[in-house]
């Protein structure tokens, strides 16, 4: 599974050899730092997460038996800090909430991650970043996950499989709602829009 | 093809997964309806557009890992090396002090005890 620099690393990250940990966090870095991004929709959380997804990986390296790719050991190491961190923010906002917001789970879900609105008028990229990005906090986060693993990290089902611990036909079911979920959500924002 | 059954391979159909039998019922279909067309252009589209959610600007965690894992380690891993100087010169310096203490303190004493001090 692991070609020869992969092992290399990984022995001598099992060592905690520090430069190599220091490698290993410049390599990985962005592609984690990304998944958490689109998952939680907010940068400082984000990067705190990441960063804790990295101190959990020098901790607990020497579980990594070498069964998959590293890529995707990393991958499913920084999903699982992720639906903790979101149950987690869930459960807080519930606490200062309870008593004072109606609504059901989705909504707190969603009120938790919610992104300020800017205040100018933004470029049409920005514009079409944060209405996906807005639909993909409408999603439940387990469709939220698929979604951003397969349209966003361009991982193969294989890949994806082993991250979610999914079989191949929940993953893709899953995936269909979720795209169609993603769709419904932009039409619907900008049927809003043009109103 | 129905509609319903053509909507039902457009997934299939972005991650290129189709056989080639049913990629050309389905481009039959669309051709067919043009209602669907545009509804499958349209969810072809906003999944070229996720790529936008692939870029995002520059992180840089490495600091920010190596500092709590130098604290979490109680400075095992990652132990900071300017701190480290300043340790070894801050401990040179309660040597120098301590030592001179002494000596001023031997150098008092023998001049007590010869009468220097003595009226």
């Amino acid at each position: 599974m692991l070609d020869a620099d992969e092992r290399e690393l990984v022995q001598k990250l099992k060592l905690r050899d520090e430069a190599a940990f220091s490698a290993f966090v410049l390599k990985y870095q962005e592609r984690v730092f990304r998944l958490l991004l689109r998952m939680l929709g907010d940068r400082a959380e984000a990067e705190d997460l990441a960063q804790e997804v990295f101190i959990s990986i020098f901790k607990s390296i020497d579980g990594f038996r070498g069964d998959s790719q590293l890529s995707t050991w990393v991958y499913r190491v920084a999903a699982n800090h992720c639906r903790n961190r979101i149950k987690y923010l869930v459960r807080r906002r519930r606490q200062v909430t309870d008593g004072y917001e109606e609504g059901d789970e989705q909504s707190h879900t969603n009120a938790v991650f919610a992104r300020p609105a800017a205040p100018d008028q933004l470029m049409e990229a920005k514009q079409t970043e944060q209405l996906l990005q807005e639909g993909l906090l409408s999603l439940d986060e387990e469709q939220r996950e698929l979604i951003v693993l397969r349209e966003v990290e361009h991982l193969s089902y294989e890949e994806i499989m082993a991250i979610t611990g999914l079989p191949e036909g929940t993953v893709k079911s899953r995936l269909h709602r979720a795209r169609a979920g993603l769709r419904e959500h932009i039409e619907r924002s900008e049927r809003g829009r043009r109103r | 093809m129905t509609a319903d059954e053509a909507r039902a391979l457009f997934d299939a159909a972005l991650d290129g997964e189709l056989a080639d039998e049913l990629r050309s019922e389905l481009e039959h279909a669309l051709a067919a309806d043009h209602e669907l067309r545009a509804e499958y252009e349209r969810h072809r589209s906003l999944f070229a557009a996720t790529e936008a959610l692939g870029r995002v600007s520059q992180v840089d965690l490495l600091a920010g890992v190596q500092h709590k894992l130098r604290a979490r380690s109680g400075g095992k891993f990652y132990r900071d090396r300017f701190a480290e100087r300043r340790g070894q010169s801050a401990s040179l310096g309660v040597v120098i002090v301590v030592s001179a203490g002494l000596v001023i303190g031997v150098l008092l004493w023998f001049a007590y005890s010869s009468g220097l001090f003595a009226r």
